[in-house]
């Protein structure tokens, strides 16, 4: 995982750096790799790849948010955490689409608390599995699969690029699309919660309702609190 | 009405179909007299089984009786059916069996020639006997119309304490069930022909209108509750913008005043630094944070938001609990201070109550929209010092001082959410020691 920093405070970014080699240790995880920039030209000079970015909003040049509009149009998947010590509410700053924004000075357990949530997102948006159809084998990234469905024999998968029909049968997409974006709502179908649209007791609409698959009586309850807590680490 | 002996099957069919009526009307009336608690199914199910049961102990005719199990019944479905409190159920249901008592009497009255003739020669299967029955009901039904006509469709607002006005008009319906038993028992067993007869029906009828007038007084009492209700809200609201607008200015006028004294805040740093008295310059900096840079209020571009949670954000700093907002652009326009408040508030007030008590508590309100959704998310996590589930029944345990308030908050957010289509979870993580509040409301922009 390649994690990046860019913010014009020294200080702060040594701060940040000590709290993310903290967090990964007591998790004991492996560090991440971490890099260090101080102006937005810097960060979108980077080439290689950009996992999770924590952005400053007020840098001189070029600021947190025209450094955001480059690096989202760079990078699809990358997850951005912006920090900001503006005390004011910044309408240009909430109106862009990030992960999360933290006040400085970095409050230790809220820190941690949206760095987990980060590291499960990018799990989930890292994840790939491999397609296998009539036509070819191909490795598909989990985060553009919108649902499986079953019909007797058949199983059609569809994606965010259209659908197909793998060759795997419909019991080895349950065993490898698990949590936590994927959730069993009917016994023919698999979804990924985060193309859900809205739901009512018998039906989940994704993609604007383009699709729909059945979610049965007895796990109505359970996806309900499923997708709820789902929607609250994004 | 009792009748003499009768083959037990007809009695039973024709007291069955009775209360078979009645239990429709009664599901007619709640209907439009406040929000229902459950699904129609389980209304239809409770009313017909009530009914059931009254119909059952009305086989020994006894009218005393018959009737107090009428109004147990209607006491009951309206209680456990709507979402109206204890004592206008009762008013409710004292005013059906007013209406019922006297739609029995009247058609009774109009057909004196089959009433004399009814005390000689009863039966069930007699054509006089089904009219009547039918006469009363259609009486019982356009009655229940007149009344709710008189409410004009006014629904009594869920769990909302009736007036202590409101409350006294109950004894009125309740006085009017007793004076009429005792007219119905009198006919029954004196022979009273002539004037006191027509003197009595006449009473009858005087009830009726007393109680219909009771019914429009009611409605009245009501109404102006409510009125006075949205003037208190629309007061507080007013109030809440008023104390935002004033803490912006006070906001704004020290932060002028913070620019102005820089200088002198920084040459009173660098003397100090060079005495090199750090832990001076450290309380210097703690006296300036805490002290000349006040919380920002304008957490949101929704200044109705802004209002309720600049108490919430003064209260946070006076408990010392760590309150941090991240409300994303353009979000729950669509609510009104009334929704606001109940949503927020209620969430927070909560939040707060649990978080004082945990050492460097902390309370994340979070609100913005999922990728992919229309739908609207407030996550709410505060420090929790303990598990706040019941570990049998799975509901959360209040520890509010005054029982009368337990779950009213709850109560409250439960209802906004589902006037507005929502759905929510909570959960504790016992790990971490948080509790979480998560709603998902639909389309609010």
């Amino acid at each position: 995982m390649r994690i990046l920093i860019c913010d014009d405070d020294e200080l702060f970014t040594k701060q940040l750096e000590e709290l993310l080699l903290t967090f990964f240790n007591k998790k004991k995880i492996q560090p991440p790799d971490l890099q260090i920039y101080h102006t937005g030209e810097d960060l979108l000079a980077d080439t290689g790849n950009m996992d999770l970015v924590f952005l400053d909003i007020e840098m001189p040049g070029m600021n947190g948010i025209l450094t955001w509009q480059q690096l989202v149009r760079k990078n699809k998947n990358v997850i951005i955490i912006v920090t900001t010590s503006y005390a004011e509410y910044l309408d240009d700053a909430m109106r862009i689409h990030v992960f999360r924004y933290l006040s400085k000075p970095i409050e230790r357990n809220r820190f941690y608390r949206n760095v987990q949530d980060a590291l499960k997102l990018y799990h989930s948006l890292s994840t790939t599995v491999l397609l296998d159809t009539k036509e070819a084998s191909i490795s598909l990234s989990t985060a553009s699969i919108v649902c499986v469905e079953s019909s007797g024999r058949i199983v059609t998968l569809h994606t965010t690029d259209g659908s197909c029909h793998p060759r795997q049968p419909f019991s080895y997409w349950l065993s490898i699309l698990t949590a936590p974006c994927f959730i069993q709502t009917h016994r023919s179908f698999i979804i990924n919660m985060k193309y859900v649209s809205h739901f009512d007791h018998e039906l989940i609409f994704l993609c604007g309702g383009s699709i729909r698959a059945y979610l049965s009586k007895r796990k109505y309850t359970e996806f309900r609190k499923t997708y709820l807590r789902y929607l609250e680490c994004l | 009405m009792s009748l003499g002996k009768e083959p037990v099957m007809s009695t039973i069919i024709y007291q069955l179909f009775l209360y078979l009526v009645e239990a429709f009307i009664l599901l007619y009336y709640m209907g439009h007299i406040a929000e229902a608690r459950n699904s129609t199914l389980c209304r239809i199910a409770t009313v017909f089984t009530s009914y059931t049961v009254a119909c059952a102990v009305s086989l020994a005719e006894n009218i005393w009786i018959n009737m107090l199990l009428f109004f147990l019944a209607n006491t009951l479905c309206i209680y456990l059916l709507t979402t109206i409190k204890l004592y206008s159920t009762l008013f409710h249901a004292a005013v059906l069996c007013v209406l019922m008592i006297l739609s029995e009497i009247i058609v009774i009255v109009l057909n004196t020639q089959i009433f004399a003739h009814f005390i000689d020669n009863r039966s069930y299967s007699s054509p006089d006997v089904i009219l009547l029955a039918f006469s009363s009901k259609l009486i019982y039904l356009f009655m229940v119309r007149t009344a709710l006509l008189i409410m004009r469709g006014h629904r009594e607002q869920p769990y909302v304490m009736p007036s202590l006005s409101a409350l006294l008009l109950n004894l009125i319906p309740l006085f009017s069930i007793f004076i009429l038993l005792t007219f119905c028992t009198l006919l029954e067993t004196e022979s009273i022909s002539g004037t006191p007869r027509q003197l009595v029906f006449t009473s009858m009828v005087l009830i009726m209108l007393i109680n219909l007038l009771i019914v429009w007084l009611y409605d009245q009492v009501q109404r102006k509750n409510a009125a006075y209700t949205a003037m208190q809200l629309q007061l507080q609201q007013e109030h809440d913008m008023s104390e935002y607008y004033k803490i912006l200015i006070y906001q704004d006028e020290e932060q002028k005043i913070l620019i102005h004294d820089i200088k002198k805040h920084l040459n009173s740093i660098a003397m100090l630094n060079h005495g090199d008295d750090r832990s001076a310059i450290d309380e210097y900096i703690q006296h300036i944070l805490k002290n000349h840079l006040p919380e920002s209020v304008r957490v949101s571009d929704n200044d109705l938001l802004n209002s309720i949670l600049s108490h919430y954000i003064r209260l946070c700093k006076k408990k010392n609990i760590s309150l941090h907002i991240d409300v994303r652009s353009g979000l729950l326009t669509g609510l009104d201070h009334e929704d606001m408040t109940a949503l927020i508030a209620n969430l927070l007030d909560n939040a707060v109550e649990a978080a004082e008590t945990v050492p460097d508590g902390s309370i994340d309100l979070n609100i913005h929209r999922p990728e992919n959704s229309a739908s609207t998310m407030i996550a709410l996590i505060n420090s929790c010092r303990s598990d706040p589930f019941d570990p049998d029944s799975g509901k959360l345990l209040s520890h509010k001082q005054n029982p009368m308030r337990h779950g009213y908050g709850l109560r409250s957010i439960e209802r906004t959410v589902k006037r507005y289509h929502g759905t929510m979870t909570m959960y504790y993580n016992d790990e971490e020691h948080e509790f979480h509040t998560i709603i998902l409301i639909n389309d609010l922009h």
